[in-house]
């Protein structure tokens, strides 16, 4: 079905092709009708081999035949000495080898070549192995080989280490290695763990791969699967799951936890809530940013306790995670005012990697330099210029910012496919910046007006400001929008908004600015409808008529701000 | 001689038909009995008549039956049985007794269970652990743990996942660029690194970004000309690439990519996650997260 040739024939040629195919039916069907009869009459012999042979040497796929040799090969086990049934076991090993010689990527043919070998009274997992390389010489991407080769592996207990020297091995001498990359990924953790790495690995492993992957891409900078590999080693595995900050508020009575990453209660965590010392076991009930308890990194509980919030109480917060241990505890108490923000964690060591080593602070300046020589040489290339920026992110995102930028637009003019996908991560690193740089306080004002934005990333660090300024960008939606449980002003002027999904969460908001903006239809104002605290609203400058119905049945409370275009006529209220 | 593969055949035909608003054109009653024949004591269906069991088949089935309405033709307490037997200890599927485990069969146990309305006749929590430990360091997912990152593999964990709300285990920025990725100079996309494009990915690959919420990271007009590219003038079919062979399930593909681009009035909007058509998944209900 795949890769064949469309060739145009002649008449006489198709007619003839007709012949033969219906031929090749009348055989196939004829074989066919012998084999379902012999199964259905319980009949396990060498003629039900012989016979399904035939098929599965020209197509492999079909399934049922593999299946009935295996019931063959299960009968004659019963019934043969060993030494007779290791040699049928061997002969369908041959027969397996002719049919991925014909056609080394069906599924049925390597599946049936594992339950050979489980079947097998003597197993030769050598000359599996053997025959992995033979198959993966002839290519190097064949994934049914790999993990046919990783069955073998853990059959026969060959070591870690030495299949890490076979990626080794392949990677020096090949082309196109992506799957060789891929299974050093998974054998690294193996052999050179250490939890206490932010990327789980012993720190020289990680040198050594940093260099493995530079040799790659700096000596064929078109070799994709390097650059791809380096970007992983860039990275860091998942956070454990921690405490980032606590807001807790007087009147109306309400606690908010802020986590480092999303979770679900009751599936990965819960709390314990405990005021005054006194273990609050009342029904509880934290929901999620958006009022659910899927997964979330915002968890909000309101009226806690009768006495929950007063400021001469203490309340302590416990994230007790699935083990059933408890794995922080944290204290707020005798606080003075209405509001309360405790910062447990610094936004930056969420939003980045954590504090560099020296060493590997040196590794990736060097990279850096080394990556910036060959943007120069290869200005064409966008492998390059993507790695200098996440390398730049890694090493000293807010000082790097402009470069960065600039980096960017280079990637785009050199890759414009992915025009997209650079703006979304330029609107990241902006966000990303814009929250390093502000301390984390409360009654916060995030200023991200005018920054070309296509998209919002870390909205959970936005949970507990209260005037947010995205005007003058170029959002489509506000998805995002809905961690945003404290703010009470938001100016989205001037973007190109079409939807307002999210909203619907903002019982603080109380004044919203979507002035020039793309709404044409009354159904986008929905979720403005569970806004209860909205005073103020600015339509101006969509393209909207019939406002007055809408907002008389749903935001009679608000006053609604707008100048109608309708062919002309201009209305303003 | 492509019996072994029929009730899928039938599947590819009959909803590329129903998109392209002419299912009227086959005859449902044959299908209907045929689909009926090939279910198996087990509950199972095999991909045509004296065809073994299997749970790529039992869905195939199933989704034809859904897409004419008329589920309650087969046994569906067997089936659901059927598919439940198929779950093993560590949370994974096999996707028949004789225990090919893969990503796609945990697929389609949970998208039969859920057409069938019965998603917690598994347990769902170690067949989640399962997919979540075929994740790779490119965010993509294999066959199995340990595999290398496929886009058809891509589509099924993702799949899986939004039917039983996990989606957000995923590290959706690094999946959705390894995904972006999948296009090349030609328009067209790949199903993995340095291999040559197909359309059958215009499916794997561009559901998945829908159900990330990435589907703009795309070059959407160099997709559709590829697409368009791969159609055989001669036959009306879609084949891999430009100038192949064509057949029903690249045709079906090529379609489904195109609705989900939304670049042709005349193709029904499609389900990311079923590849059905959406009127038809909108009846039944069912709960599917989409980021």
């Amino acid at each position: 079905m795949h890769g064949r040739l469309k060739v145009k024939t002649t008449a006489e040629q198709q007619e003839a092709k007709r012949k033969e195919r219906e031929k090749k039916v009348k055989i196939y069907t004829e074989l066919t009708n012998k084999i379902v009869q012999k199964r259905g009459d319980g009949h396990y012999d060498i003629e039900a081999l012989s016979l399904t042979s035939k098929i599965l040497a020209q197509n492999p796929d079909v399934y049922s035949l593999w299946n009935y040799r295996k019931e063959t090969f299960r009968y004659l086990q019963k019934q043969l000495p060993t030494e007779e049934f290791q040699t049928l076991c061997n002969g369908e090993l041959s027969f397996l080898e002719s049919c991925l010689r014909m056609n080394p990527k069906s599924y049925g043919s390597w599946e049936h070549r594992c339950f050979i070998m489980k079947t097998s009274p003597d197993p030769d997992w050598k000359m599996e192995l053997h025959l992995c390389n033979k198959y993966l010489e002839y290519d190097e991407r064949n994934f049914h080989c790999w993990d046919y080769r990783r069955f073998v592996v853990k059959q026969s207990k060959v070591s870690a280490e030495d299949e890490l020297k076979f990626t080794t091995d392949k990677i020096s001498t090949n082309f196109s290695n992506y799957s060789s990359w891929h299974y050093r990924s998974k054998l690294l953790p193996l052999i050179y763990p250490d939890p206490s790495h932010p990327m789980g690995l012993q720190e020289q492993c990680l040198h050594n791969e940093f260099e493995l992957a530079q040799n790659a891409f700096f000596t064929d900078p078109n070799d994709q699967s390097a650059w791809l590999y380096h970007r992983w080693l860039l990275g860091r595995r998942n956070l454990t799951l921690g405490i980032q900050s606590i807001y807790i508020k007087q009147s109306p009575r309400t606690i908010m936890v802020l986590l480092n990453k999303a979770a679900k209660i009751c599936d990965k965590f819960e709390f314990s809530l405990s005021v005054n010392g006194t273990l609050n076991d009342q029904d509880t009930k934290w929901v999620n940013h958006r009022n659910t308890t899927e997964a979330s990194h915002l968890w909000i509980l309101k009226e806690p306790s009768p006495h929950g919030c007063d400021s001469n109480v203490s309340i302590e917060i416990s994230l007790v995670t699935q083990d059933g241990r408890e794995h922080e505890k944290h204290v707020c108490e005798k606080f003075g005012q209405s509001e309360t923000l405790k910062e447990i964690v610094p936004v930056s060591n969420i939003l980045f990697s954590c504090e560099l080593s020296t060493a590997t602070t040196d590794v990736l300046k060097q990279e850096l330099e080394s990556c910036q020589q060959l943007d120069e040489l290869e200005p064409e290339n966008k492998w390059t210029l993507l790695t200098i920026i996440l390398l730049m992110r890694a090493l000293e995102p807010v000082r790097y910012e402009q470069d960065a930028m600039h980096c960017i637009q280079k990637l785009i003019k050199v890759d414009p496919c992915r025009t997209n996908y650079y703006e979304d991560q330029r609107s990241r690193f902006i966000i990303e910046n814009v929250i390093k740089t502000t301390a984390n306080q409360q009654n916060q004002e995030l200023n991200l007006s005018n920054k070309s934005l296509t998209i919002l990333y870390h909205t959970q660090h936005m949970a507990f400001c209260t005037h947010i300024d995205l005007s003058h960008n170029k959002l489509t939606t506000t998805k995002g929008c809905d961690y945003m449980r404290c703010v009470k002003t938001l100016n989205l002027e001037g973007n190109q908004i079409q939807s307002l999904d999210g909203l619907q969460h903002l019982e603080l908001l109380e004044d919203l600015s979507l002035k020039d903006n793309n709404i044409k239809m009354l159904d986008v104002l929905k979720p403005l409808k569970n806004c209860k605290s909205l005073k103020l609203l600015d339509m101006t400058g969509n393209s909207w008529c019939d406002l007055e119905t809408f907002c008389k049945n749903f935001l009679s409370h608000c006053k609604v701000r707008t100048e109608c275009f309708v062919a002309g006529k201009n209305t303003g209220h | 001689m492509t019996e072994y593969l029929r009730m899928s055949g039938m599947y590819w035909g009959l909803t590329a038909m129903d998109l392209m608003n002419s299912l009227d054109r086959m005859n449902k009653q044959e299908v209907l009995e045929f689909v009926k024949e090939c279910q198996h004591d087990c509950g199972g269906f095999g991909a045509s008549v004296h065809h073994d069991p299997h749970l790529l088949y039992t869905l195939s089935a199933i989704q034809i039956l859904i897409l004419y309405n008329c589920i309650e033709l087969i046994d569906v307490e067997r089936a659901v049985g059927y598919v439940q037997s198929l779950q093993l200890e560590d949370g994974s599927f096999q996707g028949d007794k004789w225990g090919e485990v893969d990503t796609r069969f945990s697929f389609c146990a949970i998208a039969c269970l859920c057409l069938l309305g019965r998603l917690e006749a598994v347990d769902i929590k170690k067949a989640t652990d399962f997919v979540l430990s075929c994740m790779n360091f490119d965010g993509g997912f294999g066959c199995r743990p340990g595999s290398e990152s496929h886009s058809g593999q891509i589509y099924c964990c993702l799949g899986f996942l939004s039917l039983v709300n996990g989606l957000d285990h995923v590290n959706v920025d690094m999946l959705g660029w390894f995904l972006c990725e999948r296009q090349l100079p030609s328009g067209g996309l790949n199903g993995r690194p340095e291999k040559l494009p197909d359309v059958c990915y215009s499916w794997w690959v561009l559901a998945s970004l829908k159900m990330l919420g990435r589907l703009h990271w795309i070059n959407k007009d160099k997709l559709i000309k590829f697409i368009l590219a791969c159609q055989d003038e001669e036959t009306g079919g879609f084949a891999d690439r430009p100038g192949d062979m064509v057949d029903p399930f690249h045709t079906l593909f090529g379609i489904t990519g195109l609705s989900l681009m939304g670049s042709d009035e005349r193709i029904k909007t499609v389900n990311p996650i079923f590849c059905m058509p959406q009127h038809v998944i909108d009846k039944l209900g069912i709960h599917l997260q989409l980021l």
